[in-house]
């Protein structure tokens, strides 16, 4: 039964408050890129936001 | 050709009166109707499988006008049925069996199932909390240039810390504001944060949370979350309910 | 058959401009995200002191150049910082700042 109080609020589930609950979701998002910068190689990145780091050899620098 | 069909589950309740729902329009455009198993009633329709079939429904679960129409159609059904009754199971979306016979099999199965969830949400609705993090004032850019490059990244290092900090802050006061709302209900579910682009918010969500509450006392509840606002400034609280208890009817059988 | 709900998201007009802004908008959310990482890591590596001072120096300033590139580049397509994001759902945004 559906309460009716005056301090209710009894507006309807935004359509994504509706879908957390009707459906099961997930995101991903992938991709490669190596950058460096002043010829040091800092950031081999995976856009699926697991990021690792790539030391090169200081000797040449 | 005849095309197959199968039978599309909204929901299931006790001793549902079937006048109040026939001819309310389902999802695909079907008619509602009930079917009774033991003292259950499942609210049903039937569905063309062109449509709803398995492979027809990898397609359209990626078309978003089509997950929105079904899914308010859906809920329009559930919302109804929860209207004439007390306790409510309402399904997940697109929950579709070979046949009557096939679902009231199902039905069989789950049938402690079923009631057990009855029981939990017997003369109880859901209630959604969302909050999200006020943005802090941001200093303006007038910062001055770094006077070298070593000092630009210790200025970079202290705002990403101070950044750091006040979310984890602001994460926490949430995950607190929960916990001061748990006694006002019967059962609760965390949900995981909505994207932004659903949303329209720039802010980030730290916490999206479901509270089953007795019928009896919602007004109890709204008031308790209100009382949150004061104590938490840094916070935007969102409320919204009483609703059908979708989060409480989870079988982890489909 | 009813009428189609409203859109979930803003809907991108068949209108070249649009689509030329909303690409754009993606390449510098992307360029921003790759910024915003290399500054982590050269932090990073500062403090675990595997870099000669000169090194640092050198990353630090190349770091700000860009930094002003950047902005320079926001302001010039009329963009603000909260208008380069992406959101990953679940994950969160691309761009925490």
């Amino acid at each position: 039964m559906t309460v009716q109080t005056h301090t209710a609020v009894t507006t309807e589930p935004s359509l994504v408050d509706l879908l957390d609950r009707l459906l099961g979701k997930g995101v991903v998002v992938t991709g490669d890129v190596v950058v460096s910068l002043a010829g040091v190689d800092l950031v081999r990145i995976q856009l699926s936001a697991v990021i690792g780091s790539v030391r090169k050899e200081m000797g040449n620098l | 050709m005849v095309s197959e069909s199968g039978t599309y589950v909204y929901a299931v309740g006790r001793n549902l009166d079937e006048e109040v729902l026939s001819g309310l329009e389902g999802v695909g455009g079907s008619s509602v109707r009930m079917i009774s198993h033991r003292e259950l009633t499942a609210v049903v329709s039937t569905v063309d499988l062109e449509e709803f079939g398995e492979a027809a429904l990898r397609r359209n679960l990626e078309v978003l006008a089509w997950v929105e129409e079904t899914a308010r159609r859906h809920d329009e059904v559930v919302r109804r049925a929860a209207a004439i009754t007390t306790a409510l199971a309402p399904f997940r979306l697109v929950t579709i069996y070979r046949s009557d016979d096939a679902a009231c099999d199902r039905i069989e199965e789950l049938y402690d199932d079923l009631v057990l969830v009855l029981d939990r949400v017997d003369r109880r609705s859901e209630w959604s909390v969302k909050v999200f993090c006020r943005a802090r004032s941001v200093p303006s850019a007038t910062v001055e240039a770094a006077s070298s490059g070593v000092a630009y990244l210790e200025r970079r290092r202290a705002e990403i810390r101070d950044r750091q900090q006040a979310a984890g802050e602001q994460q926490m006061l949430a995950d607190q504001l929960f916990w001061d709302l748990v006694p006002g209900a019967a059962a609760t579910r965390r949900l995981p944060p909505q994207d932004q682009k659903l949303t329209g918010r720039r802010e980030p969500m730290a916490l999206n949370a479901s509270f089953l509450v007795d019928d009896e006392h919602s007004t109890d509840f709204f008031e308790l979350v209100n009382e949150t606002r004061a104590r938490y400034p840094s916070l935007d609280i969102e409320v919204n309910g009483p609703w059908p208890p979708y989060s409480f009817a989870v079988l982890d059988k489909p | 058959m009813t009428e189609p709900l409203l859109p979930l998201t803003d809907r991108i007009e068949a209108n070249a401009d649009t689509v030329e802004r909303e690409l754009l908008k993606l390449v510098l959310t992307i360029v921003e995200l790759v910024r915003q990482l290399m500054e982590r890591q050269a932090i990073r590596r500062m403090d675990e002191g595997d870099l000669s001072t000169a090194q640092v120096e050198e990353l630090g300033l190349g770091l700000m150049r860009l930094e002003d590139a950047m902005t320079a580049l926001r302001e010039q397509f009329g963009l603000s910082a909260s208008d380069l994001n992406i959101d990953l759902g679940p994950l969160g945004s691309l761009l925490p700042e």
